[in-house]
């Protein structure tokens, strides 16, 4: 329990400084939504990589395969990050937009993860990212009271492929080098 | 389970079809009416063809502030209190089905050729 305490701890701690950092960054395209959202790299790593705690290391990294893990531990991550992050950067107008955004992209991670391989992470990248964008239009429908959002559509879509095959690319690499690691380790 | 060259023609092709999508949207006639929305409102409809000097419209409280210029032809968030400011760097525009949006302000301006009554308003 306290080690996946302080896993959880550490990860969100990684969010929120990306979060944070990367809010420093300026947006080259004026776009409301659209950004890199590197944060996204720490969500994808929870959804495909936990310590093991019962399981021994050494039966997991032999089986060569992708530890299960609860989308529990990914939205504890998401909503802390969510809410440091925000309130660190005073952005609390955007919360509504986050969360929907984040658990749009998580569940829907969640669903693709069934249907892709560990080298394969950044196809749910890519979809994350794309679902992310589509929960964030949506509640932009609803704050702004007007349905023609939705003409942003396109352009999030195609900023969701781009960001998306980043953030996941990263994610993915940073899970097999790890994985890798522990296979020379035992 | 799918290889990654299915992914990346599933993608490929979605990134297509998104960017065609956008280049139609964005490349419109020029409109000649803007609507601007607050709150889901529509507060004020202005004919760009029919402005013959800037026209400007402020919109402050509960935390809001947005202005708005309307110049003949054209029409762009200037000011703003919104925290990245990306209304304002959109710029001036005249049309296209993408309209300008605030978010933290709940401001948008849309464009259309016509001088249509709410009709989102209508229906919901």
């Amino acid at each position: 329990m306290t080690i996946k305490l302080v896993y959880l701890a550490v990860l969100t701690a990684i969010a929120v400084i990306i979060y944070v950092v990367e809010s420093w960054i300026p947006i080259p395209i004026p776009i409301p939504g659209v950004k890199l959202g590197l944060a996204n790299v720490i969500t994808l790593f929870a959804l495909f990589y936990t310590p093991a705690e019962k399981q021994p290391i050494k039966q997991t990294a032999k089986k060569n395969q992708l530890t299960p893990t609860l989308g529990a531990d990914a939205f504890t991550i998401l909503l802390f990050r969510v809410l440091i992050g925000l309130t660190l950067t005073g952005r609390a107008t955007a919360f509504l937009f986050s969360m929907a955004g984040g658990i749009f992209a998580l569940v829907a991670v969640f669903i693709a993860k069934r249907f892709v391989t560990q080298k394969q992470i950044w196809v749910c990248g890519v979809i994350g990212a794309i679902f992310h964008n589509i929960g964030q239009i949506l509640i932009a429908m609803l704050v702004t009271g007007t349905p023609w959002i939705i003409t942003y559509l396109p352009i999030f879509i195609i900023a969701g492929i781009i960001t998306g095959a980043i953030t996941g690319m990263a994610a993915q690499l940073t899970i097999l080098r790890i994985m890798e690691k522990k296979s020379v380790e035992i | 389970m799918k290889s990654n060259k299915f992914w990346m023609i599933l993608f490929g092709a979605l990134l297509v079809v998104s960017g065609v999508a956008t280049f139609l949207m964005i490349d419109m006639p020029q409109a000649v009416y803007a609507q601007i929305f607050i709150d889901g409102a529509l507060v004020e409809t202005i004919n760009l063809s029919a402005v013959s000097e800037t026209k400007d419209i402020v919109s402050h409280g509960e935390g809001r502030y947005v202005r708005i210029v309307a110049e003949p032809g054209r029409i762009a968030i200037v000011e703003t209190n919104c925290y990245l400011q990306l209304c304002k760097r959109q710029g001036w525009r005249n049309s296209g089905v993408i309209p300008i949006v605030c978010l933290p302000n709940r401001v948008a301006i849309r464009f259309t050729s016509a001088n249509l009554p709410d009709i989102d308003g209508v229906v919901g």
